[in-house]
């Protein structure tokens, strides 16, 4: 074990965890931005409004997110337009999470009974008190854990990054292995590192979970 | 856009097609077969061993694949053994799977009622037996539709071999693009064989989700 390799190069590394998580963020909150839209749409627009948001969700959904990266990073160079590729990684993820967030979004405010919706119309709540005070705070619930989950797995898709040169942590650590060739020493802080980021996020996610829980 | 150029790339685009499925062939048994075994050992075996493997499992799913990988391909090398992208590809989506697989398994046996085991420890069969003949038959209209979805995510994560060098839908079309210069054209027709691939897939797990949930499962019903 020659950890200096990992000692050295802290400062770069930790500026490639900062990048994965902006670039998660990024990905994790403008997703769910794309993903209420999305649903919204998918749950009261007519049909003919519906279809291109389908195939949306669709597409993004049945081909893998490195496919979908390496369109959008190459694709523009046929215009002579270039991303780079924290750009294209952060745009990327936000499109994909939005796609699969739809369906969670979706099947969240379907969670709701209808029952629910009758009882509010017949005290008299207006349809948009009807929907922030009494469908989305159970939809929420109901999405929660599913949602958190989707949120993990943006952190670890972001690993995808090193193929087109975003500057995250994967790409910066395999880097440096490329340079030195201490591959053992830098796979294994590779790994303590997403296991560490994943341990706090579930950490984070078990305490807001049981704040939810509370407020009922 | 014009995709003629594509025409003379067809038969390395359907061998490509082939070892994607292969890959992902390979990997759902290998994972299938660890998942189970993992998902016994916990049901069956004691506290110990529950824990040491929960913290097995959460750690497979905590690491991105593509880091997984890496570890089988390189981090082995390190070792003296080395393996070729392929067998790495398959170990690396295997005990990535086994780590998902167990979970849905496991869940999916807890899930049955308490009384089935009791039930047949009470006439003397084998906690095993129990579990392997009793508990999942029973679990199986749970399990079908969740390992259909996860085969779906299999599918598209075999791409992650890219890294490897295993020619592969996604390594095949990176070839074809920087040969012809053509990316857009190349890489979204590779989207459209992945997609082929998977969307009749998923429209296929509401349909057994509902047939197999009229067989239904044994519930814990106290006053029937």
């Amino acid at each position: 074990m020659y950890l200096r390799v990992i000692s050295q190069n802290l400062p770069y590394f930790l500026g490639g965890l900062l990048t994965t998580i902006e670039v998660a963020l990024f990905g994790a909150v403008a997703g769910l931005l794309i993903a209420v839209i999305t649903a919204s749409v998918r749950l009261s627009a007519p049909p003919l409004l519906k279809a291109p948001f389908i195939a949306y969700v669709e597409a993004f959904r049945n081909t893998p997110l490195l496919v979908q990266a390496l369109i959008l990073f190459f694709g523009p160079t046929e215009f002579r337009l270039h991303f780079d590729g924290f750009q294209t990684l952060a745009v990327v993820l936000a499109l994909n999470t939005g796609a699969y967030m739809s369906e969670i979004i979706r099947g969240g405010l379907q969670s709701v009974p209808r029952g629910q919706l009758e009882a509010a119309a017949s005290i008299g709540l207006s349809g948009r008190r009807t929907f922030t005070e009494i469908v989305l705070p159970q939809a929420i619930r109901a999405v929660y854990p599913a949602m958190s989950n989707q949120f993990i797995a943006v952190v670890l898709a972001s690993s995808i990054g090193v193929i087109i040169g975003a500057g995250e942590l994967t790409s910066r650590v395999l880097e440096v292995n490329s340079r030195t060739f201490r591959t053992t020493e830098l796979l294994l802080f590779l790994t303590v590192a997403y296991v560490a980021l994943a341990l706090s996020m579930t950490t984070v996610i078990r305490v807001v979970g049981r704040r939810l829980e509370r407020a009922y | 856009m014009d995709f003629a150029f594509l025409f003379p790339y067809i038969p390395l685009l359907a061998k490509a097609t082939l070892t994607t499925i292969a890959l992902s062939i390979a990997s759902l048994i290998g994972g299938g077969l660890l998942g189970l075994t993992i998902a016994l050992a916990r049901v069956l075996g004691g506290q110990g061993t529950n824990a040491v493997l929960a913290v097995v499992v959460d750690v497979v799913r905590m690491v991105p694949l593509l880091v997984q990988l890496l570890i089988w391909y390189l981090g082995l090398n390190a070792f003296g053994i080395r393996l070729d992208p392929f067998a790495a590809s398959v170990i690396a989506l295997s005990v990535n799977a086994s780590g998902f697989i167990s979970e849905i398994v496991r869940g999916a046996v807890l899930s049955i009622a308490r009384g089935q085991r009791e039930a047949a420890l009470s006439v003397g069969l084998t906690p095993i037996f129990s579990v392997l003949n009793i508990e999942i038959p029973q679990a199986i209209p749970a399990i079908t539709p969740a390992l259909i979805g996860y085969y779906i995510g299999l599918i598209k994560d075999t791409s992650i071999a890219y890294i490897v060098g295993l020619l592969e839908l996604t390594r095949m079309g990176s070839y074809i693009a920087n040969e012809k210069f053509r990316p857009i054209e190349t890489f979204i027709v590779v989207a459209a064989i992945y997609f082929m691939l998977c969307f009749p897939l998923s429209r296929l797990v509401p349909l057994i989700d509902r047939r197999m949930r009229q067989v239904g499962l044994a519930q814990e019903k106290l006053f029937v």
